[in-house]
């Protein structure tokens, strides 16, 4: 049963959905974003690199998602440098009345983070850890022109439990 | 004093009085036919939205908003309230019998200067509402959904102890949460009343909700849209 069946179930006295369906493509670009990093104290804006790729076979889509950002602090008393790389599976809604498509999709992610401390000029540690999480997303894409493909997308993932990170982005890509 | 330095006044202090930026919802689903322009105000009163309304009693606030159709399924509105404006872009994304699902991200901008200790004050925050509107007749609707608000809060404060110093801070404010929007129309007005919850999960400041009202014009007669 397609969502847009199920709406029209939902919404009563046989309803018609006017949601294009069985628009099949398939994107794949570079993405900026905005990436709010949870920070033990607070959330630190950081800019982030990306890669996507979507499969849309209308009104489904899975996309994978590699995003990378880094965070470097210093003052007079400690320096902190952090990598930070997050692979990300969603299973998504793929719904559009227009050549736009809205993707509203879950799933699992793993982050990889890398920290190094530094609090004199002989002390410094390396902390690694891998996370489990999941990824939540809000996205638009579109066509422009033939060939190539644009991105919008607000998200949310996790490190664990208590670690939330935000991002806001657009990005460029290919269609086929 | 004159009229027009009281009134000047008190728009003054009730600038520093509101909820900076609004967390109250003045949409539903159904978007605009191209052409088409609505205009409308709202007034809603909202805890938490802001530090200054967080642990107190609810902030008034107030805008006046408009939007307009661009193109089938898809318009933009406007909105300008006390010390900030937005934009936002609605799309229409699944259209029923009686169900509307729509996409409605937008951008809003708050700027507060301040004299004294506190030099400035500011945010800019994107906001991604996912709404349902299910018609309950020909003339009421109720809309509702869950909304993302992603809030970049600034603070400049300048102080003296012996020499000029001046700080800024900086921090985001996250809102997740829901609220719905019940609408009647009768001709070309619309009445809304409207309720939000958000937590806030970036802060963990507690819950922050918005109640209100909006009433708006659509000069050009609602054309009912045929149905495919």
């Amino acid at each position: 049963m397609t969502p847009t069946l199920l709406l029209s179930l939902l919404c009563g006295g046989g309803g018609v959905a006017h949601a294009v369906e069985g628009a099949e493509h398939s994107t794949a670009g570079v993405q900026l974003s905005a990436f709010a990093l949870q920070t033990p104290a607070r959330h630190a804006i950081v800019p982030s690199l990306g890669v996507w790729a979507s499969y849309t076979p209308r009104p489904w889509a899975l996309t994978g998602e590699l995003t990378l950002t880094r965070r470097a602090k210093s003052n007079d008393y400690y320096g902190i440098n952090t990598q930070l790389v997050r692979a990300s599976a969603l299973a998504e809604l793929a719904m559009g009345t227009r050549p736009m498509t809205v993707h509203i999709g879950a799933g699992p992610a793993l982050t990889v983070s890398s920290a190094r401390a530094e609090w004199s000029e002989t002390d410094a540690e390396r902390i690694t850890r891998a996370d489990l999480g999941v990824r939540a997303r809000v996205a638009l894409d579109g066509p422009l022109g033939e060939r190539l493909a644009w991105q919008w997308q607000v998200g949310v993932a996790s490190r664990g439990v208590y670690n939330w990170d935000y991002d806001l982005g657009a990005g460029l890509g290919v269609q086929w | 004093m004159s009229a027009l330095i009281r009134l000047g006044l008190a728009a003054f202090a009730l600038a520093f009085a509101v909820g900076c930026s609004t967390l109250a919802r003045v949409n539903g689903a159904k978007t605009l036919d191209p052409g088409q322009t609505q205009i409308g105000v709202s007034g809603s009163l909202q805890q938490g939205s802001n530090p200054l309304s967080t642990g107190t009693i609810p902030l008034p606030q107030g805008e006046v908003f408009v939007r307009r159709g661009v193109a089938p399924n898809l318009d933009m509105g406007a909105r300008l309230y006390l010390v900030g404006v937005g934009m936002d872009v609605r799309y229409r994304f699944y259209e029923g019998e009686r169900l509307h699902l729509a996409l409605n991200p937008g951008y809003g901008l708050v700027v507060v200067p301040f004299a004294g200790s506190v030099r400035g004050s500011g945010s800019l925050d994107v906001r991604v509402p996912l709404i349902a509107e299910f018609e309950l007749g020909e003339r009421s609707s109720v809309a509702g959904g869950p909304t993302l608000v992603l809030r970049r809060q600034r603070n400049d404060f300048t102080w003296f102890i012996g020499a000029e110093d001046t700080a800024r801070v900086l921090r985001l404010d996250a809102y997740a949460g829901a609220g719905v929007r019940y609408a009647y129309s009768q001709g070309r007005i619309i009445l809304g009343v409207n309720a939000d919850l958000y937590a806030q999960t970036a802060r963990h400041a507690g819950p922050a909700y918005a109640v209100g009202a909006d009433l708006s014009i659509i000069p050009q007669q609602v054309r009912k849209a045929p149905r495919r």
